[in-house]
């Protein structure tokens, strides 16, 4: 399980922690017929637990970096929040990437994307905002996207000095021969200037 | 339920821009002669006319008939007992048929025209098939007797031809190619009785051998000195629109004056110039492209077969490069002309605007040309109306998220791919009879590999269609949506083989995600033109790669697809890029058009894999 004492986190498939899980009381709860404040006070604490689990693993992921687990552990040794906001009257963007611009692109490679009404970085702690994320193993054919008909969810938990704190809820992802699986991580990333 | 993107996007004015540029510069090209192509399914159809010379139509018309005439005959002949004089009948009359087959086909060739390139094809099974009724006939019992009459009516009628032969000479001085009417009468008079004959028995009676000696060539040279009269007459009112075009765009924008300017004696929105200026010079370029094809029909009279023909003028590929640089930078000018006294609450719409109109036309120069300077003048107009920022962010905002779409869908484009073999690959193998045949489809001196009129299309048809079975995997490339608000994709020439999709591709689900990907709804366009056209592009189909099964295969001639290219079909020969032919073999270059039905696509941004119905 997670040793959050220390400055990496075993994200591999053993250790990761799921939501199933969590959710077969739930599931059962619904399948025996509870009723509807049973069922969603069940709800609630499943999403409280997620998010506490979720926030560890964004703080022991070390400074300026990224981490998942998808189909073994992904590590990438820099990355940087974007909080971008256009101004005229579209949602603003977040971005999370591994790397500062394309062209210092380097592998593995990370991309989150997502909108929100969010101002400032500050606003969007305890926030969790959908999106699509693409991983890049390497440059060859190992590369995953989120799936399209559920995306990708980042919650932030933090703003620590310059870094903007977070991790990814369990995304489905799909790689280009049509395999899926799931992942899940954390970052600390660098805030881009607003 | 599939839904499918037609004429939703298309606006109003992008329709009556359309008519409009028909009606001024789209319908300047003189009518061809098009009709059904020759396809697996029906092999015997003949190759259509061009028809840049009018004269080419009766002389094809009498190839025509006398093509099927020999045929019919010879399967007559085949049937017909030993009776020598009604075979020497027969026989006499198809010597006349396929050799006046041969004078017309080379007349076509010399009109540049492929139909004769296939009807000398033809004509070559013909003279086999007459050499196979000529060698019987000699061996059928009493044949000496019918010999002996031809030969002395050929002796009773010297005088007459050597009249003919004067008559054709004196004419000759004037008029070579009636000349030649007046000699192939006499010659197929002649070829009627002495087709029988062996050459030493039809030897003495050579009344026509000096004059035709000197007539063909005279007659040849006037007939490709009258092409290249056409095509210097049609190269020159092509380049004297584009001129003209060009001009009168730069004076159209130096008349911009809030917002509007005037273009063609009329006052327009620039928005509204700018999608005019773009279809018309995409129109202009498919004009360029046709004239640059005429090029390669350019010779030097009287030497097609004999010399080499001129050196191409450069001059043609140069205006395609400066036509492609002219549009770009007039677009660059109009938005910096308009910007001057945009307001600047006003900005960020009207920028938007021209991103989507910009949009629809940028993805057709290689590398992104258009697309990165036409983004940059619009950030330059932008910082001049304190709106850079805005714009500067939509960019950040949506540039990562297109290139990790695009490394995606490349991605997946190799594992849909897989090993499938691209359509010219697949077709190419198909004109192979076996391993060691070289096949249609062959390098010439100097050339890519291009398919030629080596065997009459019938005859290769047949043998494709048994290496293609219906529904044969392939990957086409390149396609693109035609400039029409129809449904017609076809995929880009290259090397002589292309792909039409004949029925509607395109899914507006993915467009639509892309859409909202790219922070677009319907109160907020596009801020640069890399979005705009990705969007553009996803919705009508723009530069797929489509993995398709093959429904039929079609035989074109090479110069007449070109030389027959619609104005809509611009983006079929693309800006970039001259086309190009083997220098010494147009008419005998083909094109090969294969329908296909498309399995799944890729478009630059997603890729689409359920396509059924």
């Amino acid at each position: 399980m997670l040793r959050s004492n220390q400055r990496t986190v075993d994200l591999s498939y053993r250790g990761r922690i799921t939501l199933l899980p969590r959710m077969l009381p739930l599931l059962v709860l619904i399948a025996v017929g509870c009723n509807k404040a049973d069922v969603d006070k069940m709800v609630e604490q499943v999403q409280q637990q997620t998010q506490v689990v979720q926030q560890e693993v964004a703080k022991v992921v070390p400074v300026g970096s990224v981490q998942l687990s998808l189909q073994g552990d992904v590590k990438a040794q820099s990355c940087t929040a974007s909080l971008i906001v256009i101004g005229d009257g579209r949602p603003n963007v977040i971005q999370i990437r591994s790397y500062p611009s394309m062209q210092f692109e380097a592998f593995p490679s990370i991309f989150f994307q997502g909108t929100t009404n969010a101002g400032s970085y500050q606003e969007l702690v305890g926030k969790t905002l959908s999106g699509e994320m693409f991983v890049a193993i390497d440059n060859a054919a190992n590369v995953w996207q989120s799936d399209a008909s559920t995306g990708a969810s980042v919650t932030f938990s933090a703003v620590d000095g310059s870094e903007l704190v977070g991790s990814f809820g369990t995304v489905s992802m799909v790689n280009p021969e049509g395999k899926t699986t799931s992942t899940s991580g954390g970052f600390r990333a660098l805030m881009d200037a607003l | 339920m599939s839904l499918y993107v037609t004429l939703r996007r298309s606006p109003v004015c992008l329709l009556a821009g359309k008519v409009l540029c028909s009606i001024c510069i789209g319908v300047f090209w003189a009518p061809c002669v098009r009709a059904e192509d020759p396809s697996i399914a029906k092999p015997n159809i003949m190759i259509p006319l061009h028809g840049l010379m009018e004269d080419a139509k009766p002389i094809y018309e009498q190839a025509i008939k006398d093509d099927e005439a020999c045929t019919k005959l010879y399967a007559q002949i085949k049937k017909m007992g030993n009776n020598a004089a009604t075979a020497g009948k027969a026989v006499g009359q198809l010597a006349m048929l396929h050799k006046r087959l041969k004078r017309n086909a080379e007349r076509l060739v010399d009109f540049g025209e492929s139909a004769g390139a296939e009807l000398l094809a033809r004509y070559a099974v013909h003279r086999a098939a007459f050499e196979d009724c000529f060698n019987n006939y000699t061996g059928l019992p009493n044949v000496q007797p019918v010999k002996s009459k031809a030969i002395a009516l050929l002796q009773k009628n010297i005088q007459k031809r050597k009249q003919k032969a004067s008559d054709a000479a004196e004419a000759a001085a004037n008029d070579p190619i009636a000349a030649e009417v007046i000699l192939d009468k006499g010659l197929d008079e002649f070829e009627e009785v002495a087709g029988i004959l062996a050459p030493t028995e039809r030897g003495p009676f050579a009344e026509y051998n000096d004059v035709e000696a000197n007539l063909r060539p005279m007659a040849k040279a006037a007939r490709e000195t009258a092409v290249n009269q056409e095509i210097t007459r049609q190269s020159a009112k092509v380049s004297n629109e584009i001129n003209t075009y060009v001009q009168d765009v730069q004076k159209a924008i130096a008349t911009t004056k809030m917002g509007t300017l005037t273009y063609a004696d009329k006052s327009m929105d620039c928005l509204e110039f700018a999608d005019q200026m773009f279809r018309e010079g995409f129109a202009h370029q498919a004009h360029l492209q046709r004239v640059i094809a005429l090029q390669y029909l350019v010779r030097s009279p009287g030497t097609y077969f004999n010399g080499p023909p001129p050196a191409l003028d450069p001059q043609w590929n140069e205006r395609l490069h400066k036509l492609r640089i002219d549009i770009g930078s007039a677009a660059m000018k109009l938005i910096e002309a308009d910007s001057q006294q945009m307001p600047p609450d006003k900005a960020l719409t009207r920028l938007s605007q021209y991103a989507k109109v910009f949009g629809r036309y940028a993805h057709r120069t290689e590398a992104d040309e258009w697309t990165k300077v036409l983004d940059e003048a619009i950030v330059a107009a932008a910082k001049k109306l304190g709106a850079g920022s805005k714009v500067q962010s939509y960019q950040k905002a949506t540039s990562d998220l297109l290139a990790w779409r695009e490394r995606f869908a490349a991605k997946q484009e190799v594992v849909l791919s897989g090993k499938t073999p691209t359509l010219a690959a697949v077709i190419a193998e198909s004109t192979k009879k076996d391993l060691k045949d070289p096949g249609y489809i062959q390098s010439l001196p100097g050339g890519k590999p291009s398919p030629q009129f080596y065997n009459a299309t019938y005859e290769l048809l047949p043998l494709m269609g048994s290496k293609l079975p219906k529904n044969t995997p392939a990957i086409v490339k390149n396609v693109v949506h035609m400039d029409t608000d129809k449904p017609v994709w076809v995929s880009r020439w290259d090397n002589y083989i292309y792909a039409r999709l004949p029925t509607s591709l395109v899914k507006i689900e993915p467009a639509k995600a892309l859409e909202r990907a790219l922070l677009v709804d319907e109160t907020h366009a596009p801020l640069s033109v890399r979005a705009a056209s990705a969007i553009h592009t996803a919705e009508m189909g723009e530069g797929l790669v489509v993995g398709a099964t093959i429904q039929e295969v079609f035989v074109e001639g090479a110069i007449t697809r070109l030389v027959s290219l619609p104005d809509i079909a611009a983006p079929f020969v693309g800006i970039n890029y001259p086309v190009v032919f083997p220098r010494d073999q147009v008419p005998m270059t083909a094109s090969l058009r294969a329908s296909v039905s498309p399995k799944w696509y890729r478009h630059r941004y997603f890729v689409v894999t359920a396509m059924g119905n």
